[in-house]
């Protein structure tokens, strides 16, 4: 019998779980992928992890209180800035990378120089709030690793009511259109963010998944 | 572009799938999880699953379906029935749940829209509106159908947009399981009133009902039941789902997800 080998056992990955809600989803998605996991709801030595991820449900500024609180947010700034390895932000995951969040007027990590608004503070023509449901994704002028091997435009699954408007930042942007053009995801050096829900979105998702993987492997190699 | 949803609704009792026609003669259609995991192959947009006596039985949806629905799916789903209050929501999301679906305890329930809105970010909350034709006028009715409100639909609808509702899903107990097409006064009732997006259900029948709601009352998504459980004039239970090509029929391009075409395969081997 033909032996399936499984490239991504070995690697370990942790889920950041700041009680805000559904994990469950991401938990599967990478248990799919064939990584070892583990969740992590306190202050823990992150450094050995390959990778992590932080989900994205509930609001910004109790994501961020319960990062500051649990000390979590000096380890992830040492494992992000210093040790420069791989992490992946999902939907608030994502927003709560960036420097400032209108939701509940609070300051993020910092490490995406974007601020984060309500859909309806900037677009001017009527859009419903939430923006919910699948829609495409472009790329601004390179490739993104994370959508390697998919279809041009991919769709993928939104719902959120907060977004980071199209801005000239350093690193490759996957762009989204609502009303106005804006950040759906993000790839910078070892910071990957995606506004939508990988976890959600069948097997593109999981495509991306992977390639996020793919990128955590060649780091470690 | 943002693209329309075209949503399965499975009504659950317990651990049964069942459809109703104008939300009595409940007919047993067979198991959810094998349904969700149909639909999930047919790469559904989405699924709301409800369970239709959960508020009567004075309790919430069995977790232990929403579990092995989103161990065995990665498709968003969202559930509702009998939920009265924020724990209940809170395990339901973490049993895997997207979206939860409020109803009756939108009215029964004071504060429970705005709290659970404020904890868990309104995209997660759907307010569910049930509405039947007396005297002419449209009137809400709670605990699946059975109890009058005396309220009037947009009254309610504005009412939960302003509590903190992320979409409302507006549905017609007389289309219910008939095939005969939305009500598309109604529904337009709701989406000229709220700037929350709106789901409809009730009624459709065929892919053309889908488009003519989608086109005609300006709602984000469309919903149904019967016409992706039976098939024939004798109901024959048989899960179906329009194809990309079916819709093309009656939707523009740009309004319908596009599915990569890879086969999921290799990469579900990768656990082995």
């Amino acid at each position: 019998m033909e032996t399936v080998t499984n490239k991504n056992k070995g690697l370990k990955i942790a889920i950041i779980d700041y009680s805000a809600g559904n994990i469950h989803s991401v938990y599967r998605a990478f248990y799919k992928a064939g990584v070892s996991i583990e969740v992590i709801n306190r202050e823990t030595d992150l450094d050995s992890f390959d990778a992590i991820v932080l989900p994205g449900v509930g609001a910004c500024g109790s994501a961020m209180d319960f990062l500051t609180k649990s000390g979590l947010t000096k380890k992830l700034n040492h494992y992000v800035l210093e040790l420069k390895k791989p992490i992946l932000g999902i939907c608030l995951g994502f927003q709560i990378m960036a420097e400032f969040s209108e939701e509940g007027k609070a300051k993020g990590l910092g490490w995406i120089p974007v601020n984060v608004y309500h859909i309806r503070s900037v677009v001017k023509d009527f859009v419903r709030v939430p923006h919910i449901g699948w829609n495409d994704v472009k790329t601004n002028k390179e490739e993104l690793s994370l959508l390697s091997g998919m279809i041009e435009k991919p769709n993928f699954y939104f719902a959120h009511s907060y977004f980071v408007p199209l801005k000239e930042i350093e690193g490759k942007l996957g762009i989204t259109e609502y009303g106005i053009p804006f950040i759906s995801l993000y790839e910078n050096r070892n910071i990957y963010a995606t506004q939508f829900h990988p976890e959600k979105s069948y097997i593109g998702g999981a495509m991306l998944i992977q390639n996020f993987l793919n990128e955590v492997l060649n780091a470690k190699s | 572009m943002l693209k329309v949803r075209v949503i399965p609704v499975l009504l659950l009792r317990h651990w049964g799938l069942e459809k109703t026609i104008r939300f009595s003669n409940p007919k047993y259609v067979g198991c959810p999880i094998n349904a969700a995991r149909v639909f999930n192959q047919h790469n559904v947009d989405e699924l709301i699953l409800l369970d239709i006596v959960a508020t009567l039985e004075n309790r919430p949806p069995e977790i232990e379906v929403v579990k092995q629905i989103s161990a065995e799916t990665s498709m968003p789903f969202t559930v509702g029935g009998g939920i009265s209050n924020i724990n209940v929501i809170r395990e339901l999301l973490n049993a895997g749940a997207d979206r939860v679906v409020l109803n009756t305890s939108v009215i029964e329930v004071p504060d429970l829209l705005q709290k659970s809105a404020e904890q868990f970010g309104r995209q997660c909350i759907v307010a569910s509106i049930d509405v039947r034709k007396v005297d002419g006028g449209y009137e809400v009715f709670t605990h699946g159908g059975r109890k009058s409100t005396g309220l009037n639909p947009i009254e309610l609808a504005k009412r939960v947009e302003a509590e903190g509702a992320g979409e409302i899903l507006i549905t017609s107990i007389d289309r219910d399981g008939t095939l005969e097409g939305y009500d598309l006064d109604l529904i337009k009732m709701i989406t000229d009133n709220v700037q929350i997006p709106v789901i409809a259900c009730g009624g459709a029948g065929s892919v053309k009902d889908l488009a003519d709601a989608y086109y005609q009352s300006g709602v984000s998504a469309v919903a149904c039941g019967a016409f992706f459980l039976f098939y024939g004039p004798r109901r024959t239970v048989l899960i179906t789902y329009p194809t990309e090509e079916q819709l093309l029929e009656y939707f523009k391009p740009e309004h319908i997800r596009k599915r990569d075409p890879k086969k999921p395969i290799d990469l579900e081997l990768s656990r082995l």
